[in-house]
């Protein structure tokens, strides 16, 4: 007798389980029916409640779980499965593009940097779904794994950086060297670019350019970027700019602007003595 | 003849002690799933790496092989775990 079938003894008789694709676990004591269920069903899907199981029936349901994990199946969190659906789908639908980047940076960045940057690309196309849910989901789990390196390399991977401009500065770069050091200031300091959120005030935004322009200058950087995504982090760097007009006058500004995208880009030249 | 697949079981958080407790497995004060027989043994995960109760995420294969709720994680683990 398999797994399914002893299931099925278990569970009250008047379920229909012919067309069942899902069961989910859960141990929910909050109830809001006197009518407390051990398992509710609709016609794919049913839904096992420990807290009102008996004893026995919970220890029937070990047992029961256990020979489906020893027959290969994968037991998974929920919140698990539907990730590890969506890396799936993405192996499936866009590994091929971002497998060259990865494939251009793997012996070019610490391994650390890569496994970030693989999520980040993860992130991006998720991102670019609008699949929010899971968006943030991916962007913490950088951060915990990563801290603030890793939230770097997935704002500069978001707006494209790995392949439009550091693999070119590697092309370019004459020495790995050279490449390294500049590649360490952007990603932990993050030199080039200042990714806008909602908890930064325009003063604080103010501020952060203004390192960023005399940490890009000692790099010998061209330019630095702003961007925000999002009405709240646009109206800040619209702000941070009205507020600050003579400072940014002095710098020529390239202002791209797309539904809820802004991206600032500020030249920075050397002073003339 | 189609073969008719067995459906799949999944969990949800409030039931990741159910889980753990079918495994075998406790959690210390640290908040470290351990082996419950043997409370020193820390369970690892597939990549080798202890696993907070928090981020239980499910196992595989007879339970020997744990799985940890974070997409770096899942990641890797999509590739080398079939």
């Amino acid at each position: 007798m398999g797994w399914f079938d002893k299931l099925k003894a278990l569970v009250d008789i008047k379920i229909d389980l012919r067309n069942l694709v899902q069961i989910t676990i859960n141990s929910n004591n909050a109830t809001n029916s006197n009518n407390s269920a051990a398992f509710t069903n609709t016609e794919k899907s049913l839904i096992i409640n420990t807290a009102h199981l008996s004893e026995e029936q919970k220890k029937e349901l070990k047992q029961i779980t256990k020979e489906y994990i020893e027959e290969g199946n994968k037991l998974l969190k929920t919140e698990t499965s539907q990730t590890l659906h969506s890396i799936e789908d993405y192996n499936r639908e866009n590994k091929s593009k971002d497998k060259q980047i990865l494939d251009f940076f793997k012996d070019v960045i610490p391994d650390e940097d890569l496994d970030a940057l693989e999520a980040s690309l993860f992130l991006r196309s998720e991102f670019r779904k609008g699949n929010e849910t899971i968006v943030k989901k991916i962007k913490r789990d950088i951060r915990i794994k990563f801290g603030d390196r890793g939230n770097n390399i997935s704002n500069l991977c978001t707006a494209g950086y790995f392949e439009n401009f550091l693999r070119e500065l590697y092309n370019v770069s004459k020495e790995k060297e050279k490449f390294d050091q500049l590649y360490e200031s952007i990603v932990s300091d993050s030199v080039l670019a200042v990714f806008v959120n909602k908890e930064m005030s325009t003063r604080a935004l103010t501020e952060e350019i203004k390192k960023k322009i005399e940490a890009s200058l000692r790099y010998g950087l061209e330019a630095i970027f702003i961007h925000g995504i999002g009405k709240q982090n646009i109206s800040t760097i619209k702000s941070c700019i009205v507020e600050n007009k003579n400072f940014f006058d002095f710098f020529e500004k390239i202002i791209f602007e797309k539904e809820n995208i802004i991206m600032v880009k500020l030249l920075i030249r050397k002073k003339e003595l | 003849m189609n073969e008719i697949k067995n459906p799949t079981i999944i969990f949800e958080d409030s039931a990741k002690k159910f889980v753990l407790e079918l495994l075998d497995k406790d959690i210390n004060e640290e908040g470290l799933i351990v082996e419950k027989g043997n409370p020193n043994q820390k369970v690892l995960t597939f990549d080798k790496n202890e696993l907070y109760f928090e981020d239980f995420g499910g196992v595989q294969k007879g339970s020997e092989v744990f799985i940890e709720n974070n997409v770096v994680s899942l990641i890797k683990f999509s590739k080398e775990v079939k």
